[in-house]
């Protein structure tokens, strides 16, 4: 009997915990999380291999060996979906890598300087600030040749300065914060002060910066393979299967389009609505 | 020859305006202030009057854009002449601090024996090992009986006594041989206070450390320190042993700190000093106290009086021998 009341006490902690959560914030946690897993698993579960084309059963509507139906040539497009999400989410996710490692590197070394260093960098930002990402995924196609990496590292780089900026405000006020002139004065240098005080109270800040910088780099990643200069046929990707569509639209076959379309939109609510949540929570949005 | 622990030889300390164009504003005049070793020196004045810019001053953490002048000598050494890292091991071996806001001043995110023992493993004045049963013991001596416990909590699990105790371990990790204290007191309820300051002086003198002891407590000071220097206006006003100020202040702040003390024998008005402090900046030719002082003269305007020696303590007063003496209360 004695187990009663533990369990009982057990139970209405549980349930707190449970009333604490944001619904919305779990749902968008769920929805990521299940598109990551996709991803990951993707090649594994889909039904046919993503480039085998079956020219017969071409540009089918949905069907029960098709699910999504065919494309242009045949290739099944639920397959190239699963296959392609590898792409469209390792795309962004470098960048989201890069941008934030980079970004934070700078907009930490801005607050803990200041000074001419912090003008010089806040000045080379809002350089970089005035440059849509499109355009320099265009200028990098232009350079390097048209692929993955052009498209990846140019948008890297484009998102930098917004890392930077939000980086730098966080850490900005960690720095005026009296434990950093304590762990000066116990003799500390000013890179263990920062990789270990000032960045360790950021790192909410980063995390959810980071969420919501995936999603936007999702659909600026889905939009250079779009134009032709991201990723390349016949590889699989969202933003290039939206782009492969736009001819059979005219058909009246809206299958590809719009499948690779709903999952770029869901997609990028979805880690938007989690980023910013997670930011509401964490205080960063201050 | 032998130096003392700390000199503070002519001090002055101008700090930037905040905007551009604002010139400099001077916040610390001519400070001269020595700690010897085993000595406890009281810091007394009102807030603004420069005392915790002095220890800023000590630490080498001016913020940007402030200019010091004079000298400020640690074992006879200049320590405007160290360079980077220098600087820093004078920082992680020679002084510490203990701050008025233990709360503030630690990292929210570290547990308290990684920050007890941060500072000394990265300073490689000692191993982790080592340093972590350090920790242990000086815990345990200013009286944290479950200090393995403690060790791997967080700051927000201990209440402000605790963590001030905490403070004073982790200025005493180091052996340091220069306690800065900065209000350590103000923070806490009185009941801890009294705790914290036996502790404190205990550990000052078992250790027999040198202590600059920053307080607005004229009383706490006298019972601490060994010697008193009260500040006005970023200025010295008088500095002396603590029997020679308490029994007859020579210079009228200091007389009518001590008068407007509250008494616990007899009910009456607080007695307040008339006026404002007044900022360093604001100071123009003569006393700085002058405006609210009862013995000024035509002198105490023009003229600004230095430091000299009067009835074995120095003050800076043109009339020192006019001040009256705080009604004495029975002990």
């Amino acid at each position: 009997m004695t187990a009663v009341p533990v369990s009982g006490v057990r139970l209405a902690r549980i349930s707190t915990a449970a009333r604490r959560i944001d619904p919305i914030l779990a749902t968008a946690g769920v929805v990521c999380a299940l598109l990551v897993l996709l991803a990951i698993a993707g090649p594994w579960i889909a039904p046919f291999p993503p480039n085998q084309t079956d020219v017969l059963a071409a540009s089918q509507g949905p069907s029960a060996t098709h699910l999504l139906g065919t494309d242009s040539i045949g290739r099944d497009i639920l397959s190239r979906l699963l296959a392609g999400a590898r792409l469209s989410f390792l795309g962004p996710g470098i960048i989201v890598v890069l941008s934030t490692t980079l970004g934070t590197l700078f907009g930490i070394a801005c607050a803990w300087w200041g000074g001419f260093v912090d003008s010089m960098l806040t000045k080379a930002f809002n350089v970089l600030f005035a440059i849509p990402g499109i355009l320099m995924a265009l200028v990098a196609a232009a350079v390097f040749g048209a692929g993955f990496w052009a498209a990846v590292l140019s948008l890297s780089l484009v998102y930098v300065p917004y890392v930077a900026r939000v980086i730098r405000s966080a850490a900005l006020q960690e720095r005026r914060r009296p434990y950093v002139e304590a762990c000066q004065l116990a003799g500390m240098s000013g890179l263990r002060i920062c990789s270990r005080h000032v960045f360790g109270n950021v790192q909410p800040v980063v995390v959810a910066q980071a969420t919501v910088g995936f999603g936007s780099a999702l659909m600026d990643f889905g939009a250079a393979s779009f134009l032709g200069i991201g990723v390349q046929p016949p590889q699989a990707e969202w933003g290039l299967m939206v782009s492969d569509g736009r001819t059979e639209l005219l058909n009246g076959a809206l299958q590809q389009s719009l499948s690779a379309g709903a999952l770029i939109v869901l997609s990028v609510v979805a880690f938007n609505v989690l980023g910013e949540r997670l930011s509401d929570r964490t205080g960063a949005g201050r | 020859m032998k130096h003392a622990l700390l000199e503070i030889d002519g001090l002055s300390v101008d700090l930037l305006g905040r905007q551009r164009g604002d010139g400099l504003r001077r916040v610390i005049h001519d400070v001269s202030l020595t700690v010897a070793s085993g000595e406890s020196v009281g810091l007394v004045g009102e807030s603004g009057s420069g005392k915790s810019m002095t220890t800023k001053a000590v630490m080498g953490l001016l913020p940007r854009g402030a200019r010091a002048n004079g000298a400020l000598r640690y074992h006879g050494q200049d320590i405007s002449g160290y360079n980077r890292k220098e600087l820093s091991a004078y920082r992680a071996k020679q002084i510490a601090m203990i701050y008025q806001d233990p709360r503030a001043h630690t990292n929210p995110l570290v547990k308290i024996g990684d920050f007890l023992i941060e500072g000394v493993v990265a300073a490689k004045l000692m191993s982790r090992a080592d340093a972590r049963e350090r920790a242990h013991d000086l815990l345990q001596s200013v009286g944290i009986t479950d200090a393995g416990r403690r060790m791997v909590q967080y700051p927000h699990e201990l209440s402000g006594g605790l963590l001030q105790r905490v403070m004073i371990v982790m200025a005493l990790m180091s052996s340091p041989s220069l306690i800065l204290a900065d209000e350590p007191t103000t923070a806490l309820d009185v009941t801890v206070q009294s705790e914290v300051v036996a502790i404190l002086a205990e550990q000052i003198r078992d250790r027999s450390l040198g202590m600059l002891f920053i307080t607005h407590d004229l009383d706490l000071a006298a019972a601490i320190s060994d010697s008193l220097a009260v500040m006005y206006a970023g200025a010295i006003v008088e500095n002396g042993s603590v029997k020679a100020i308490y029994d007859s202040p020579r210079h009228p702040y200091t007389a009518g700190l001590l008068a407007s003390r509250p008494s616990l024998h007899e009910v009456k008005r607080l007695q307040a000093i008339p006026g404002r402090p007044l900022s360093a900046f604001e100071v123009a030719g003569g006393c700085a106290f002058a405006s609210r002082c009862p013995l000024a003269s035509q002198r105490c305007l023009d003229e600004r009086p230095v430091m000299r020696e009067v009835d074995g303590r120095e003050v800076a007063c043109h009339h020192p021998q006019n001040v009256e003496l705080p009604t004495r209360r029975p002990a």
